[in-house]
């Protein structure tokens, strides 16, 4: 923008009266300190033309033009080109018709033969100003509007996480009660029939899926930062593995646990990775109604993974399952998103997982091919990392 | 089975019903004895009296927490060495942090399966050689 500093104001001057025209290139070609450049064009659809080609710092614009005429000028030339200041110059001198055009999108009102070369320039120059802050005042606003939604949001979930972390004790105990009992049943029924077992093995299901789905909106609403200790992959994958089999019969699915050293440590908080890890494992197995292979891999690695800050630790979930729809593959960390269709789950699992891994500054990256299988991968640092984001 | 093989594990939570059933399942998995104390205060003594192999500890409990507990536990002689794994429904940083400091042994969050608390256990008891 040149009002200012010492390049001249680019003028697009949109006038079909020539003597007008002339007139007006003469009162401006007497400005110095900003000068002024003046393009002329004879209609509204030459203005409209050379406007979306040329840098322009401000219209003047008759709106009295053989192709429009009237307000609706002003406006459609703003409704195109909004970040434009445009002066309007007419031969009627009425202020209902100014008050109209600026609010139709003009800065101001001019009346031909009542201008000299010093209000012209003026007048264009705080034309371009206004327009300036009025953009300025427009992002700030948007800017505010954004952060009062957030603010809003963060504040929801301030007060779930009061409520949840309030109610959490009370419906984990007696779901632990619950638990001990059944599993109390299944040993002192190991005898029962078939019907029996399945009955108690359903329950206990219910009974895990239903804290998974409290751990997942505690850990949503009032995300823990990481209280980062070493933990051994080994021992990590091990615990995960017993606790998936606990959660019920890996029917006819192989599983195999690849290169895991026993020396691989890194820096985390070990339950919220195991989190991680176990929520990897049984989206895994619930891909794989019909059995499968479930594979389990570490890699160490000295060089930089998806922007992750070696030395890394990559802990590797595969399955050959269905796979995942490329048009679900990028709405898989969304909250409550979930390609479940049997009530398996709220859709909390990968959001919560993708949040415990970033603020580990780690990365959870899953590829997918439908009919083959997905491959998860958490990559962290070893030295651990906290960025607390959410 | 020779006595010595026989680990002794003392519960202390205020939740009846849930020491009832850790107590049994935990006795029917393996060679444990399962002692309860429904209370801070008498899960003290009887650390004191009785010298657990391992103990499994609740926070929120009514006039002495867990957490208040595990202090007084590693500040005494007699049972500073025994391993204390926090068993509880309060699974926030916060408390997990906590029992850290106060050098507890691991942290479980209820509802807990009675094999994956065995596993944890018998960690327990590995890493410190018992």
């Amino acid at each position: 923008m040149s009002a200012g500093n010492s390049s001249p104001i680019q003028v697009l001057l949109i006038e079909d009266d020539p003597g007008d025209a002339q007139l007006l290139r003469e009162l401006l070609a007497g400005e110095k300190n900003p000068s002024f450049h003046v393009r002329h064009v004879g209609s509204l659809k030459e203005g409209l033309a050379h406007l979306a080609v040329g840098r322009v710092d401000v219209v003047l614009l008759d709106i009295s033009l053989p192709d429009s005429t009237g307000l609706p000028t002003a406006s459609r030339l703003h409704q195109q080109f909004p970040l434009v200041p445009i002066v309007v110059l007419t031969g009627l001198d009425d202020d209902t018709v100014a008050l109209e055009l600026v609010r139709n999108g003009a800065q101001d009102y001019l009346v031909k033969g009542h201008v000299d070369g010093n209000i012209l320039s003026r007048v264009m120059r705080y034309a371009i100003e206004r327009k300036r802050s009025e953009e300025s005042l427009r992002k700030a606003y948007a800017q505010l509007q954004a952060t009062q939604t957030e603010l809003v949001q963060a504040e929801k979930l301030a007060a779930l996480g009061r409520f949840s972390s309030g109610i959490a004790h009370e419906v984990k105990n007696p779901l632990g009660v619950v638990l001990g009992g059944v599993e109390f049943l299944e040993r002192r029924l190991s005898g029962a029939d078939s019907e029996t077992k399945v009955a108690l093995e359903k329950v206990k299901e219910s009974i895990l899926r239903a804290d998974m789905i409290l751990q997942g909106l505690l850990q949503f609403a009032r995300p823990s930062q990481p209280m980062v200790q070493p933990v051994e992959v080994k021992e990590l994958i091990e615990d995960s593995l017993q606790l998936l089999k606990y959660k019920g019969p890996l029917r006819d699915i192989q599983v195999e646990v690849e290169a895991v050293s026993a020396q691989m440590v890194f820096h985390a908080e070990k339950n919220q990775i195991q989190q991680v890890l176990f929520n990897l494992l049984v989206n895994a197995v619930e891909a794989m109604p019909q059995g499968g292979k479930l594979t389990v891999r570490t890699e160490a690695s000295a060089k930089e993974i998806c922007g992750v800050e070696p030395p890394l630790c990559v802990i590797e979930v595969a399955d050959t399952g269905n796979g995942i729809a490329p048009e679900d593959i990028q709405r898989l960390f969304e909250p409550f998103f979930t390609t479940k269709h049997d009530q398996k789950g709220i859709g909390l699992g990968l959001a919560t997982s993708k949040m415990i891994v970033e603020n580990h500054a780690g990365k959870l990256v899953i590829q997918s091919q439908q009919g083959k299988g997905t491959r998860a991968r958490v990559i962290l640092p070893v030295r651990g990392g906290n960025h607390g984001s959410h | 089975m020779a006595v010595t093989d026989v680990k002794t594990v003392l519960i202390v939570d205020d939740e009846e019903d849930f020491c009832f059933f850790v107590k049994e399942n935990l006795q029917q998995l393996g060679s444990y004895q399962v002692l309860i104390a429904r209370d801070g205060a008498s899960g003290l003594k009887m650390a004191k009296d009785v010298h657990p192999d391992v103990i499994l500890l609740d926070i929120m409990m009514p006039r002495m927490n867990g957490l208040e507990v595990l202090k007084r536990l590693k500040a005494s002689a007699d049972t500073m060495e025994i391993p204390v794994l926090m068993l509880t429904a309060k699974n926030d940083a916060q408390s997990q942090q906590q029992a850290a400091q106060l050098y507890g042994e691991d942290y479980l969050a209820k509802p807990i399966q009675a094999d994956f608390l065995k596993t944890k256990i018998e960690h327990a008891l590995s890493r410190l050689g018992r």
